[in-house]
C-alpha cells in the first residue's frame, strides 16, 4: 500500500486545525491542470461526452423499464420501501433515458415517501404517481400533457403533507 | 485534443446502479481519463481505494451494505487510506436537505444531484482541480472545510486566523 499522505495545518485558538489546500496532494500539477481544463471544455470532449449519453439511451430505457415494472410491482403490494428504493433508481436514470418528467415524477414520490417517514401514506397518492410515471415511459403521455400531470402530482404532494402536518404526523 | 497526457490520472466510481457506473465510468474515459476502477457499494470502494489509490472519487449515496456517507466517514478517518485528502464527489438522486447535510458532514467534497448531466459533471471535476478546498481537523469531523464563502454580514464569532483577511 502506499505511504498515508500527511499534512500539517495551522492550529486555531479554538482546538480546530485548518489544513491549507496546498499542504496536501492535487489532484493534479497545476501545469497538467490548466491542460486538463482546457480539454474538459474543448468541443471535442463535449462531442464525445453526448456521444456517450446518446449511446447509453437505449441500455437505459431498458433498465427503466425494469425499474417501472418493479415500481408497479411494491405498489400493489404495498411494500413502501420497495416503492421508494424503484423511484429512486427512476428519478436517476429517467432524465438519461431521455424521460426527464417520469424522472420528476418519481423524485415527487420519493420526497412524499420520505416525508412521511413511516407514517401512513396516500394510497391514492402513490397509486397516481406510479400510473403516470408508467404512462410516460410507455410513450402514452408525453409533452405538454406529461408537464401537467408532473405539475399537478407535485401540488397534491405539497396539499396532502400539508394534511399530514396538520395532523401532527411528519410531513 | 487526445487526452493521453492524462493517462496517469486514476478515478474510482463507488455506485450500486450498473448503468450509471458505467456511464460515469465512460463520461470520465471521454475526458481522458483512463484508469477507472468501479465498485459497486462503500465496503468494496474502500477496498479499491486502498489499492489502487485514485485521485478522486466518485460516489453514490445510497447503496448497500455500505453508503456513501458511511464510505466518505471511513476514507477521512481510516490510518490505511493512502489519501485521506482525497476528493470525494457525492452522486445522488437524494435532495433531501437532511440527506445533504449528512453528506456534507461526513466530509464529501462536491454534490451532484441526479439526473447526472455531462455540464454538471464536468463541473464538479473542474472545481476540484482548480479549486481544491482547505481541510478542517476538529474532535468530530475531518474534511473540506463546510464554508464555502465568508458571509458580509456574518458578526462572529471569530474562529478563524483567516476571518479578517476575507471580510476585508
Amino acid at each position: 500500500m502506499n505511504a498515508m499522505v500527511q499534512a500539517q495545518g495551522k492550529r486555531l485558538s479554538n482546538g480546530v486545525e485548518l489544513i491549507a489546500s496546498d499542504a496536501y496532494p492535487a489532484v493534479m500539477p497545476k501545469a497538467d491542470a490548466a491542460l486538463f481544463i482546457a480539454n474538459l471544455k474543448s468541443e471535442e470532449t463535449a462531442r464525445l461526452s453526448e456521444e456517450v449519453i446518446t449511446a447509453s439511451r437505449d441500455t437505459m430505457r431498458e433498465a427503466l423499464n425494469g425499474y417501472i415494472d418493479a415500481l408497479q410491482g411494491a405498489s400493489k403490494a404495498l411494500d413502501i420501501s420497495a416503492l421508494f428504493a424503484q423511484a429512486h433508481e427512476i428519478r436517476g436514470l429517467a432524465e438519461t433515458a431521455g424521460f426527464g418528467v417520469a424522472g420528476r415524477m418519481a423524485n415527487g414520490l420519493c420526497l412524499y415517501i420520505d416525508a412521511l417517514d413511516g407514517a401512513p401514506f396516500d394510497r391514492a397518492t402513490i397509486g397516481l404517481h406510479v400510473e403516470a410515471i408508467g404512462r410516460v415511459v410507455s410513450g402514452e403521455d408525453a409533452g405538454a400533457i406529461a408537464n401537467v400531470v408532473a405539475e399537478e402530482l407535485t401540488a397534491l404532494v405539497i396539499r396532502k403533507l400539508g394534511e399530514a402536518k396538520a395532523l401532527g404526523l411528519p410531513g | 485534443m487526445s487526452g493521453k497526457q492524462f493517462d496517469h490520472l486514476k478515478a474510482l466510481v463507488v455506485e450500486d446502479n450498473p448503468h450509471m457506473r458505467t456511464l460515469l465510468r465512460t463520461l470520465l474515459n471521454a475526458l481522458g481519463i483512463k484508469q477507472v476502477a468501479e465498485a459497486a457499494d462503500g465496503t468494496e470502494g474502500f477496498k479499491e481505494l486502498r489499492a489502487l489509490a485514485p485521485d478522486f472519487v466518485l460516489t453514490d449515496l445510497s447503496m448497500k451494505p455500505m453508503d456513501g456517507i458511511e464510505f466518505t466517514r471511513l476514507v477521512r478517518a481510516s490510518q490505511e487510506v493512502p489519501n485521506p485528502y482525497v476528493p470525494i464527489v457525492m452522486v445522488t438522486g437524494h435532495t433531501e436537505r437532511n440527506r445533504i447535510e449528512a453528506a456534507r458532514d461526513a466530509g464529501v467534497t462536491e454534490i451532484i444531484a441526479k439526473p447526472i448531466t455531462v455540464q454538471g459533471l464536468f463541473s464538479r471535476v473542474a472545481e476540484i482541480v482548480e479549486r481544491p478546498r482547505p481541510f478542517v481537523r476538529a474532535e468530530e469531523f475531518f474534511g473540506p472545510d463546510r464554508r464555502r464563502r465568508a458571509k458580509r454580514e456574518f458578526k462572529g464569532p471569530w474562529r478563524r486566523f483567516d476571518d479578517e483577511v476575507e471580510l476585508q
